[in-house]
């Protein structure tokens, strides 16, 4: 019988056959303790960590996990929900103030999540009947705010920037235009060309 | 440009990446019978977008599957 769920069966066939040949199942990693910003222990191993979030090297700082603590015994360990609805924590309030203040522009606005701050803006700022310009090896999150935006999305060949100009010239008259580019692309690890 | 004029056009543009050599009919399917995978459907559509100075955009590209119907996109978007 074929359903909803059929669709997934060869990747069930393909995860079963490659864990009853001794393959470790790498969606089921388990970090059992950290040992510091970049090792922790993983399935009873000792791990170097490669991959996580702590690109500032924060995840261990004094001053950050004291702020923590006392955020927890201020705020609770919940958030106020939709912000719009009812209202935002004066800590994030004041880490909106910092960015804006760090970065010398006029508003800032923080997302729990990379994939939410790309979701959130791009959808908005580009919505139906605009143009978004983007390089094919965009970020997924990119690619999905964009979608959800509901604009034309015109990619073009990665890190090129006269396919980049062609395409922008043939956008008709008086449209909206989004160019997204990316500082360090995710997917390569590789720099936009932006200062040409 | 006429349908005809734009479908020779097109029939130059698709040859390198014809790669198998099949027999091209309005019909033919891109994913199916031409197996273009990602990165050939994005060179392909940037050569005829290059080639007709149009934008065929992703929302568009959703739409067509099959020759026919990219000839008849191509038709419409050259005004």
């Amino acid at each position: 019988m074929t359903d909803l769920f059929s669709k997934f069966d060869p990747l069930i066939e393909l995860r079963t056959n490659l864990l009853s040949q001794g393959q470790e199942d790498p969606f089921n990693l388990v970090m059992e303790r950290v040992v510091s910003p970049t090792e922790a222990i993983c399935n009873g191993r000792q791990t170097i960590l490669l991959g996580t979030y702590n690109y500032m090297g924060m995840t261990f700082d004094p001053d950050v996990i004291e702020a923590g603590k006392q955020a927890l015994d201020d705020f609770g360990a919940g958030t106020t929900g939709s912000r719009v609805l009812n209202g935002t924590y004066s800590g994030h309030k004041a880490v909106e103030e910092a960015l804006k203040e760090f970065y010398g522009m006029d508003h800032a606005m923080v997302f729990s999540t990379g994939y939410q701050a790309n979701l959130g803006i791009i959808s908005t700022v580009a919505g139906k009947g605009d143009y978004i310009v983007l390089d094919i090896d965009s970020h997924a999150s990119i690619w999905d705010g964009c979608k959800l935006g509901d604009a034309e999305v015109v990619p073009f060949k990665h890190n090129d920037i006269e396919a980049m100009d062609k395409r922008l010239g043939r956008i008709p008259e008086g449209a909206g235009k989004l160019v997204i580019l990316e500082g360090v692309y995710s997917m390569l690890g590789d720099i936009a060309r932006s200062r040409k | 440009m006429d349908r005809a004029a734009t479908a020779e056009k097109i029939a130059g543009i698709i040859e390198p990446f014809n790669k198998k050599g099949l027999e091209i009919t309005d019909a033919s399917t891109f994913a199916g019978d031409l197996e273009f995978d990602s990165l050939t459907v994005m060179d392909f559509v940037a050569a005829i977008e290059d080639e007709f100075d149009i934008i065929i955009s992703m929302n568009q590209q959703a739409e067509i599957e099959t020759y026919g119907q990219l000839i008849d996109a191509v038709v419409k978007l050259q005004g």
